[in-house]
């Protein structure tokens, strides 16, 4: 007894302490996000919190289309704010930060500058026309900032539909947030069932049409549910022990069917996809499955309704 | 004597004709072939100082956290209400008036849905049970009573609130901003705000100050005792400015619309201890529409036509950070403004009356130079007081003087030498037809 009394203090003296040292040694503080930003750990990349203490030899990982805000933590300074896509050292962005320049000097280039010639500057960055050319492949996955992005399997099916007329062959790229290329497929089809890279929880899915990079679908991400990581383990376990309730092991389509809309309720849509799926292929020739997983899309907006 | 006295004349004769341009300008005659006065007309050099020319950057605020409530409706408000009260924030206030012009179920659904509404208020009443004080917006109106008394004058005899199901035990402060705006819609640009305003005779209180004063009540005191009736905004950043629309962006914690519902994706410190201030602030941060959007003289683009860089909730953030951090903009007094213009343009007179009168060849070119360099030292001298003391002179009318006085100074020699020739004729002639007495 005692010694467990021991042991408890011991445990809970060392998560103080542990937090004590991060904070001290955090250099940096997130303030605000938006769009793919993770952090790299040692076995893949975790998303970042906003609020969350970047330690120096802390990796961020800036996703296309994205942005981060940092400030000084424990100290005066002035923001960082990041939008280019990369990868950024934490010790990098901590020790650029110049100071600015004084008053005088700022008038002067002020000044200076306002009296430069605009002869040289280019002024056709912006178009009369929207575009129509990239992006033309609608992918049938829910977007990251739905939640409805994380996976408990370990297949997704992905499935799309290209806004132009050509047909494919498509390429369909598996990254990770680093934009490494774990996987590559082609196929003719607009549809395709792939197994997710095992040792990856982040993963980003593009599909392109072969040959030609400019028609192309934007990039999604997909986050596997971690039944280890204490951000997943409750979720993880509740969702297990429901499903053993339920008693769908039996490979039928209505089981099948009824797994797809335990999915959907919560808010597992990319393992609600792959229940569908596999109901269309259990029992292709009943109609409800299909037609039922057509509205699935179109209600939970992964698909738009041709009008 | 008659040196100064010539130099006082020249000095009342530059602000003549500075009138007389005034009042041809008001005319409109000119506004066809006057674009520029069109672009420039809303910008203060101040702006440029705010904007371009700050000495060091402006910190961000670590005190206030603004939250996104994007187009939820008071059900999901709610829900982003309860994962925030939950890690105990000081102050929410909701920059947002849950009310409907015309109250049916058609008109204003969000009125007549019991579910949505019982998580709103159920949230607020947890939030308040939790110590943490919520903050409602409300608005000024002017009846048309009111408007057929006094005719358009800044005065409020009504007000709007939540519906009053919602309000609870929440404290109210007005969320009306003073732009040139006829309409909500129209483009709007804020540089200043009204701390108190009185309304069938009871003081009402800006969203912002009654955060303060339930903050910190002592320095709320402080800021409503300088007792002027508008306050200059003291801006000191945005929040993440995805497009560039603004300088000092990312100078606020921000949590978006998702994220307020997720209490996964943010740390406990974006929260505890902290002012939040819920509003709209676009669908997400990658939106690009212009609702409810703000000029402010922290837009990059400071003169000409540009796109609006600020949501109200974050001009309302800048307010409480300026009150809270007792950062406040003092202005320059009229009368002192005509005294240093009266003075500037009279000592500059007297210089070229010397030039004139020593080396009148160089006069034309040194003029012009004189003249430029006071405009830039006047421009920097502003500049320095604004960035350093925090002090906003308004320097408009002697820039005008200093523009205007080589022109006027050339204009009064040539009618004087007129007037002169004239007078020494007549006196002339005078003496020939006066018969000699002697």
């Amino acid at each position: 007894m005692k010694n467990r009394y021991l042991a408890l203090i011991f445990a809970v003296a060392t998560l103080v302490v542990t937090d004590v040292v991060a904070q001290q040694g955090a250099v940096l503080r997130v303030i605000a996000k938006a769009g793919q930003t993770s952090l790299k750990t040692g076995s893949g990349a975790e998303p970042i919190k906003s609020g969350a203490l970047l330690q120096s030899t802390d990796v961020v990982v800036i996703g296309p289309n994205s942005y981060l805000s940092l400030i000084p933590h424990g100290k005066a300074g002035k923001g960082i704010e990041l939008r280019n896509p990369g990868s950024y050292t934490v010790n990098d962005l901590a020790k650029g930060q110049k100071d600015s320049p004084g008053l005088v000097n700022k008038y002067t280039d002020f000044i200076l500058a306002s009296n430069s010639p605009e002869a040289k500057k280019n002024r056709m960055s912006a178009t009369g026309a929207v575009h129509r050319g990239l992006n033309d492949i609608d992918v049938f996955l829910p977007e990251a900032r739905t939640k409805g992005n994380f996976v408990l399997g370990n297949s997704v099916v992905i499935g799309w539909e290209a806004k132009t007329a050509s047909a494919g062959p498509y390429e369909v790229k598996i990254l990770n947030l680093s934009d490494d290329l774990l996987a590559r497929h082609e196929t003719s089809d607009n549809k395709l069932r792939v197994d997710l890279p095992t040792g990856e929880s982040f993963v980003v899915i593009v599909v392109t049409k072969k040959g030609d990079s400019r028609s192309s679908s934007e990039p999604f991400s997909i986050q596997r549910l971690d039944p280890a990581s204490p951000r997943d383990k409750d979720q993880t376990a509740k969702l297990q022990n429901e499903l053993k309730e339920l008693d769908l092991n039996e490979e039928t389509a209505l089981n099948k069917y009824i797994l797809a809309g335990f999915f959907e309720e919560q808010n597992l849509l990319i393992d609600a996809i792959v229940a569908y799926e596999d109901a269309i292929r259990l029992a292709p020739e009943v109609d409800t499955y299909r037609e039922a997983y057509e509205e699935f899309l179109l209600r939970k907006q992964l698909k738009d309704a041709k009008k | 004597m008659k040196f100064w006295l010539n130099c006082l004349f020249v000095t009342v004769f530059t602000f003549l004709l500075l009138g007389l341009l005034g009042k041809f300008l008001q005319m409109n005659a000119l506004n066809a072939f006057d674009p520029i006065s069109a672009a420039i007309g809303d910008i203060e050099i101040s702006d440029i100082a705010f904007s371009q020319l700050r000495e060091g950057e402006p910190e961000p605020d670590p005190n206030i956290t603004v939250v996104n409530i994007g187009k939820l409706g008071r059900g999901e408000i709610g829900d982003q209400i309860k994962n925030i009260a939950r890690f105990r924030p000081k102050i929410i206030g909701i920059d947002a008036i849950f009310s409907c012009e015309v109250r049916d179920s058609v008109n204003c659904p969000a009125a007549f849905d019991p579910v949505g509404n019982k998580k709103f208020t159920s949230a607020i009443e947890e939030a308040e049970k939790l110590g943490i004080k919520v903050v409602m917006a409300e608005k000024l109106h002017q009846t048309d009573q009111l408007k057929e008394q006094y005719g358009d004058v800044e005065r409020y005899d009504s007000l709007e609130h939540s519906d009053p199901e919602l309000l609870r035990n929440s404290y109210e402060g007005f969320v009306n901003l003073i732009t040139d705006a006829e309409h909500q819609e129209d483009l709007k640009l804020c540089r200043e705000f009204k701390p108190m305003v009185m309304v069938k005779d009871q003081p009402q209180y800006a969203f912002e100050v009654m955060i303060a004063k339930l903050y910190d009540s002592a320095k709320a005191e402080k800021f409503l005792a300088r007792g002027n009736e508008n306050e200059v905004i003291n801006y000191r950043g945005n929040t993440p400015d995805l497009w560039g629309a603004s300088t000092y962006s990312g100078r606020y914690q921000f949590l978006d619309v998702h994220e307020a519902l997720d209490t996964s994706s943010f740390t406990p410190e974006m929260i505890q201890d902290k002012i939040i201030i819920m509003g709209y602030h676009g669908e997400n941060l990658f939106d690009k529409s212009w609702e409810d959007k703000f000029f402010t003289p922290l837009n990059t683009k400071y003169t000409g036509r540009s796109r609006p860089d600020m949501y109200g909730v974050t001009v309302h953030a800048n307010v409480v950070s300026m009150i809270i951090d007792e950062d406040y903009i003092d202005t320059m007094p009229e009368w002192i403004t005509y005294l240093m213009a009266f003075l500037v343009v009279f000592f500059t007179s007297a210089i070229f009356f010397l030039i004139d009168r020593k080396i009148p060849v160089w006069f034309d070119l040194l003029s012009l130079v004189i003249q430029f360099l006071l405009f830039v030292a006047a421009s920097f001298v502003m500049i320095i007081v604004f960035s350093y003391y925090s002090y906003k002179m308004e320097l408009t009318v002697i820039l005008a003087g200093v523009a205007v006085i080589g022109t006027s100074f050339e204009l009064y020699k040539g009618g004087a030498a007129v007037l002169a020739e004239f007078w020494n004729e007549k006196m002339a002639k005078t003496s020939k037809t006066e018969p000699d007495t002697n």
